[in-house]
This record gives structure tokens, C-alpha cells and sequence, in this order.
């Protein structure tokens, strides 16, 4: 080894004709470079301005893309390299990684009717694959979100595009549930009414739609009853919070307690009683 | 008779504090070199405390044995008094020469109006109405004549509502009002601005509504000897198929009265509109 490079002519590399080969490789590499990231900017900011973010982002990496790979070729010519044959390599290279990798192209595919049928865009929040959180972006491969505790979580696009997804933040407003056990002893208008009023009296509430106040069942843990609070969607910490918070204190100030469940263990032999006592916890 | 004017310049001196009150709204303002300090608080937050909560400002009333009640009876032009001791002041960074303007505003977003029964207009027939819309109060930095509004808050807190079905409309207040026929009598208290409103129906059918949606950010706020006004609005119903007009007037309809424009719409609009306007309670419903 050490022979091959002692006999091998360094200085006859170093020619005057060689130096101008490889500035003008650099030159032409980096002017490519500037002139790719200059029109990718305009494009961007200009022609596509209307467009939808991951259309954008989407048409802008495939620019980036095509438009490097010309930059590459155009420098290798110009450093004196023919880059015919490493055309042909990347060619037998591209069939080659595309049959390996059958699952990726099923992504592309699948991140493509993504892409075309709009289920979500950027910044909607959304339940993938087990994981809520905020659309980070949306590419070929892949729909990267980010949860609400700040990870950074990678779903592959055909799992998305082969389940059940749920965006939550598609409409404007949202309807938001709170489920309460009562005793069977309750007065009902009653609670019908201060549900009402947190509705009316709380301002992230929305008067209309009308609130929804459903009787779902009587059951063994008491009377079930479901509350729904309209809300603009950006609401959602607050208006949970605050109605929370004023059902627990007007229910308190009402005298009105929540139905806890009882449990009465029975030793063998002893009797068992015909109804178990309604007693309730007060707030 | 004319109202006191609580509305244009206020001359602060330095390490002064002054309040003032609006309906159940009270606010404080501290002037220190080239800093605003304010304070908000509302009825609700002082009277409707949960049990056992004693609000700061009733107790620091108490202790300095000025009656809490003293504060009701307060001056349009605001008094000076002593800063209250309670948390929830905001600090604002001006220039030191500039003055303070309080300035009435109309709410951010549009109103939807509910009146207190179902309302129809007859083929071919149109009516007057009267709507008093809860002021907003705009505190701005000026300095010659160029003013930058730095706070704005509501005096009374309205409800939010939303205006069209569930996957699109739009937020706005709700606001329920008799929807009077007549103008109201005598001055308009400060914390009010009536809108005058007139509904033609030139359809072949009853016009019925239990709501309609009024666009305030879209009108200008004019003082008058009585008080404030907006714009007349004018709302055309030609049919259901067809979408709503509405015609902003350059003025309210007050002949023989001094008119100052006090402040410009929030969004201008042009002077004539199609629009949605009324919505029935089937609409709006929906599980």
C-alpha cells in the first residue's frame, strides 16, 4: 500500500488545467445551489401561495429534488466526470431499492390519496393509530404529529390511510360531553335547570347550539346523565375546566350530591338485604 | 339635557389613579412616567364569590371603612382614588407625553340578536326597531392627533353564540333585547349604543324570525346630545332562496341634532351587502 502511494504523481494532479476543472465544478455547483433555493422561495412564497400547505411542502421537496440532481449532474460534467455511467448505476439502483422496498412504495401510494383526499392538513388536531396530537406535517411516507406532552411521533401513511382516523378539529365548533351519576332521589328539573344556567352563565359555553341534556339510564350506579356544551374548538382546556368546576360548586350550593357506588360484602350465611341504602357522599 | 361625556381625552397627572364605572363594570387606570396601569372588575367577580372567598377589594373596602357601596355612585368622568390591592392589573409601555382617550367601541364580533318572542313581518311590510347594544370601552395612547388603542374590554360580558350550523358559520355574542319600536326616552346611558334597525320584507311570504344577525363591526359609533348611536341599518328580506341585503346608512336617521363621529367601524364595509341574516330555531338545533 504504502509503495502504491509513494509511486503515485500527487503533483501531476495539480495542474493549472485541473484546478480550473474543479473550480468550475464548484462554481457551477453552487451557483445550482443558490439559483435551486432562490426559485424554491419564489415558487413557494409566490405561485403557490394559494395552494395548501402540504401541496406546497409536497411540491417544493419534489423541486428541491429534481432540481439538485440536475445541479449534481451539471457539476460532475463540469469537474470532467461523465456522469452517464453513474446515471445507469442509479438507475439499476433505484429497481433495485424499489423491490426491496415494497412497504415504501405502498406509503407513497397511500400518502398520495392522503394527500388528494384531505382528511386532515397541517396544524389539525387529530387521533391516529392510538396518538392525538397536532399535525406536524403531512409527506409521502409518513404524517409526523406532535402529542400535546411534545413528542414527535412518525405514523406511517398507509397505517393511517388503512384505520380509523378522527379529526377533531375539522369544524369550527365542538360538542363536549360530561357524564354525571345522580341518586335516584334527585330532583331532575331541577338539575335541569342549573345545567341551563352554567350553559348560560359560562362564557366559553355557546348558547346555540342549545346544550344537549340527555336521562341515559337508570342504572345500578344511579341515574346517568349526559351533559353536552358547545364550544369553539380552540376552547376546549378552559370550557372542560370551568363547567367542571361550576357543576361541582352549583350542585354543592343546591344540595344536590353525586351518586358514589357501593359495595356491601356479604359473609356466608347471613341474609341478604333486600336493597341496598342510597347513601350518598355530599360534596 | 346631554349626557356627561365620559367618552374622549383624560388628563391623568403622574402617580395618580382614577376609577370609573360602566353598568356593572368598574375600571381602574394608574398613570407612572410613561406606564398605564389597569384594572377590570366586574359585579360578578365581587358578589358572586364561591362561599367562604372574601374578595380582596371588599375586605381592603371594609378595613379602610369606605363603604363598598361608594363606588356605585361614582362620577362619569371618573374620580381619583387610591389603587385597589387585588391582583389582575395589566401594565402598558407608552411615551411618556402621551395622553389617554377613553372611546366607546362596538363589540369585536357580530351580534345576534334574539328577541324576547318570535317576531313576523307581513308580506310588503316593513318595521323600525331599536336595539341597545352593550359598549365596549377602548383606552388609547395619543399623542397629537394619532391615537393607538392599547386595551379594550367589554362593560357588560356577553354570552357566545354561534350563528349557522354546526360545520360553518360563525362566532358572535348573543344578545336577548325586547327589540323596541321606539327610540328610548331620554339619555341613553353611556354604557349603551342604540342601533337603529329597520326590516323590510319585500317577499311574497311572512317573514318570521327568532334571531338575526347584526354585523357592529361593521358600523360607526356617533355621539349625539342623547348619547350614542350607530349607523341606521337597513336589512332587505326578498325570500328565502335569496340571500339578505343590507344597507348601512352614512348616518343615524336624527335630523336637527349635532352628529360627531366618534369612532370608525372596526371592519368598513361597503354600504350595501348580501348577507345571512335570519336563521330560525330549526336550523340551529341538532344533536
Amino acid at each position: 500500500m504504502a509503495s502504491v502511494l509513494s509511486n503515485f504523481d500527487f503533483q501531476g494532479l495539480v495542474t493549472t488545467e485541473n484546478l480550473l476543472l474543479i473550480l468550475r465544478g464548484l462554481g457551477i455547483f453552487f451557483v445550482g445551489l443558490l439559483t435551486v433555493r432562490v426559485t424554491s422561495y419564489v415558487v413557494r412564497r409566490f405561485l403557490m401561495a394559494r395552494l395548501n400547505e402540504q401541496i406546497r411542502l409536497l411540491v417544493d421537496k419534489g423541486f428541491k429534488t429534481v432540481g439538485m440532481t440536475f445541479v449534481i449532474i451539471f457539476s460532475l460534467s463540469a469537474f470532467g466526470v461523465n456522469p452517464a455511467p453513474l446515471l445507469g448505476a442509479a438507475g439499476i439502483l433505484g429497481v433495485a431499492v424499489s423491490i426491496a422496498s415494497q412497504n415504501s412504495l405502498s406509503n407513497i401510494v397511500s400518502g398520495l390519496f392522503l394527500i388528494s383526499e384531505k382528511p386532515f392538513t397541517i396544524g389539525d388536531i387529530v387521533t391516529a393509530s392510538g396518538k392525538t396530537g397536532i399535525v406536524h406535517s403531512i409527506d409521502l411516507l409518513s404524517v409526523k404529529i406532535r402529542t400535546f406532552d411534545n413528542q414527535y411521533v412518525r405514523i406511517p401513511s398507509e397505517k393511517i390511510f388503512n384505520n380509523e382516523v378522527t379529526n377533531i378539529t375539522r369544524f369550527p365548533i365542538r360538542r363536549q360531553d360530561f357524564t354525571l351519576y345522580l341518586p335516584y332521589s334527585t330532583d331532575l328539573n331541577e338539575v335541569n335547570t342549573i345545567l341551563r344556567e352554567i350553559n348560560d352563565e359560562n362564557v366559553l359555553c355557546l348558547n346555540e347550539p342549545e346544550p344537549l341534556i340527555l336521562y341515559q339510564e337508570i342504572g345500578a350506579q344511579g341515574m346517568k346523565i349526559l351533559f353536552g356544551v358547545w364550544f369553539v374548538k380552540a376552547d376546549y382546556v378552559n370550557t372542560r375546566n370551568s363547567v367542571i368546576e361550576m357543576i361541582q360548586l352549583r350542585f354543592a350550593q343546591r344540595g344536590i350530591a353525586f351518586q358514589v357506588p357501593l359495595f356491601q360484602s356479604i359473609q356466608e350465611g347471613e341474609t341478604l338485604p333486600v336493597f341496598l341504602p342510597s347513601t350518598t357522599e355530599r360534596v | 339635557m346631554e349626557d356627561q361625556g365620559l367618552w374622549g381625552p383624560v388628563n391623568i397627572p403622574n402617580e395618580t389613579c382614577m376609577v370609573w364605572k360602566l353598568a356593572h363594570l368598574w375600571f381602574w387606570i394608574k398613570k407612572r412616567q410613561d406606564e398605564w396601569f389597569v384594572l377590570l372588575q366586574r359585579h360578578q367577580s365581587l358578589q358572586s364569590a364561591p362561599p367562604g372567598f372574601r374578595h380582596p377589594l371588599l375586605i381592603s373596602a371594609q378595613k379602610d371603612q369606605t363603604p363598598f357601596e361608594d363606588l356605585d355612585t361614582l362620577p362619569l368622568h371618573g374620580e381619583s382614588t387610591e389603587p385597589p390591592p387585588v391582583e389582575g392589573w395589566s401594565r402598558f409601555v407608552t411615551l411618556q407625553q402621551e395622553e389617554l382617550s377613553i372611546l366607546p367601541a362596538l363589540p369585536d364580533r357580530p351580534l345576534v340578536v334574539r328577541p324576547f318572542m318570535r317576531i313576523s313581518l307581513l308580506p310588503g311590510r316593513w318595521a323600525q326597531f331599536f336595539i341597545t347594544v352593550p359598549v365596549w370601552v377602548s383606552l388609547a395612547a395619543r399623542k397629537v392627533k394619532k391615537q393607538t388603542v392599547f386595551e379594550e374590554f367589554p362593560s357588560q360580558v356577553l354570552s357566545s353564540t354561534w350563528f349557522g350550523d354546526t360545520t360553518g358559520g360563525e362566532l358572535c355574542y348573543a344578545l336577548h333585547t325586547p327589540l323596541l319600536r321606539e327610540e328610548p326616552e331620554g339619555i341613553i346611558p353611556p354604557h349603551q349604543v342604540v342601533c337603529p334597525l329597520i326590516i323590510r320584507n319585500q317577499s311574497n311570504i311572512t317573514l318570521d324570525f327568532q334571531r338575526l344577525c347584526i354585523h357592529v363591526e361593521n358600523l360607526e359609533i356617533f355621539h349625539t346630545p342623547r348619547g350614542l348611536f350607530t349607523n341606521q341599518v337597513q336589512v332587505v328580506f326578498k325570500g328565502d332562496d335569496q340571500a339578505t341585503q343590507i344597507e348601512i346608512a352614512k348616518r343615524p336617521n336624527k335630523d336637527g341634532v349635532s352628529i360627531e363621529l366618534l369612532r370608525p367601524p372596526r371592519e368598513p364595509m361597503s354600504r350595501s351587502v348580501l348577507r345571512k341574516t335570519f336563521d330560525s330555531i330549526k336550523e340551529m338545533t341538532g344533536l
